[in-house]
């Protein structure tokens, strides 16, 4: 035994408790139960009290009700609707013009330069493509889980808002170069032939420069370059036009979806 | 095996129906218990004592009846008093015949207030003697752990006896 077995209770009353406890005698076990558990131990036919196939439905009913609830948790709580379009004939939405009032999940948004396409994701994040763009929506956050969006942007430029709210869920921009979460945000990104621009106007983005490993802090009323080639970001201010159509796109907010 | 049952049956028995304080549910348990120690018999070392492993079995029988809604149904209480009898001496006077008759019901008082993995390493580690390291395995817990919660059942335990002694006593 080993030397803890030894070792004595501390206050009177503990130890007689346990000495109370060592003493109980053993409770009788009903003579019928004997002889069923016997029979059970040794393999003979012994009538059960209870159905042992009940425990195989309640597990499979537990496994049935938990992969329900991580369908539905993960289901998409929302979609992104159209606000506006500027030269519909000139976007695709998918594989369709896009149309105020149009809803879709995860998709494509492409735009000639002629056009313009602006959707909204539920009263969380409003985005406009710009002309000569293309750009990948995410589907929306889950109720439960798949907490993490991304758009992913392959060409042009992109202007957005949170309306000056925190998301309840994490949004990221991603390019081949770069990336960045919205943390309450009103910005633009575009690529360019050699690079990525974040533009700040309001909030804070948190960004990443992937090529180079490095995080960026941005400024709010400037912009950072993040390079394909990893040298250095520039982070430079922003110019008139950008900070013209930032805000107005932080003006207008969050405006309530057709 | 029949004198393996015959070893056993009365200590798993017993173990249960303190552990779960509900008769009823101790008999399902215990029959359910010798049913899976028959499936996984021959995987036993005959060079080993086999307490361990028919300990960890059955505690493993009853945590998954707590889990499963039939023993929520059934309810986990029951009076604990009558849980089982005292046995009479009879070379005690009826002085002592009533002192212990006290014992014994505070003791079960004690036992029936104490939460149920304070009952679990109590009755493994001090009814049953089973060593603090073979407690851990069938518990899944280090010995450390075993340690530690022991001591803090034997304090509670302290405690409720002594509580329970003076309702006995009237005091």
């Amino acid at each position: 035994m080993s030397r803890d077995d030894h070792q004595p209770a501390g206050t009177p009353a503990e130890r007689e408790a346990l000495e109370a406890l060592r003493q109980l005698p053993p409770p009788a076990a009903p003579a019928a139960l004997r002889l069923r558990a016997r029979a059970a131990f040794l393999g003979m036919d012994a009538p059960r009290t209870r159905a042992p196939r009940r425990a195989i439905v309640a597990r499979l009913l537990l496994a049935a009700a938990a992969i329900a609830a991580v369908v539905f948790g993960t289901l998409p709580a929302g979609r992104w609707t159209v606000t506006d379009v500027k030269m519909p004939q000139d976007a695709r939405l998918g594989n369709r013009p896009p149309a105020v009032g149009m809803t879709t999940g995860a998709t494509a948004v492409v735009t000639e330069p002629s056009a313009e396409v602006e959707v909204q994701l539920e009263s969380d994040i409003r985005l406009r493509v710009l002309g000569d763009s293309e750009v990948r929506l995410p589907d929306g956050p889950g109720r439960w889980w798949r907490r993490s969006l991304a758009l992913h942007l392959e060409a042009g430029e992109v202007y957005g808002t949170t309306g000056g709210e925190r998301l309840p869920y994490t949004f990221r921009l991603k390019t081949p170069e770069a990336e960045a979460v919205l943390t309450g945000t009103t910005f633009a990104v575009f690529r360019t032939g050699d690079a990525t621009c974040f533009c700040l106007y309001a909030g804070a983005l948190q960004i990443r420069d992937r090529v180079g490993k490095r995080d960026v802090d941005l400024p709010v009323g400037r912009r950072v370059f993040i390079y394909r080639d990893g040298r250095e970001p520039s982070i430079q201010p922003l110019d008139a036009p950008e900070q013209m159509k930032l805000q107005m796109m932080d003006d207008q907010g969050m405006p309530p979806r057709p | 095996m029949d004198a393996f049952f015959q070893h056993y049956f009365e200590r798993v028995y017993g173990y249960v129906v303190r552990l779960v304080r509900n008769p009823s549910l101790a008999e399902d348990i215990s029959q359910d218990a010798f049913l899976r120690l028959s499936r996984s018999l021959e995987s036993l070392d005959p060079r080993r004592d086999p307490s361990g492993w028919v300990f960890t079995v059955v505690t493993n029988v009853v945590r998954d009846y707590w889990r499963s809604r039939h023993a929520k149904a059934a309810g986990r209480r029951v009076d604990a008093d009558r849980l089982w009898e005292t046995a009479e001496d009879p070379a005690d006077s009826p002085q002592q015949q009533l002192e212990r008759r006290e014992r014994h019901e505070a003791i079960q008082q004690a036992l029936a207030r104490l939460a149920p993995a304070d009952r679990e390493v109590l009755l493994l580690r001090t009814y049953e003697e089973i060593e603090t390291a073979q407690v851990g395995k069938i518990l899944g817990l280090r010995p450390d752990a075993v340690r530690q919660r022991h001591s803090r059942a034997v304090r509670r335990l302290g405690e409720l006896y002594r509580d329970a002694m003076g309702e006995e006593s009237g005091r």
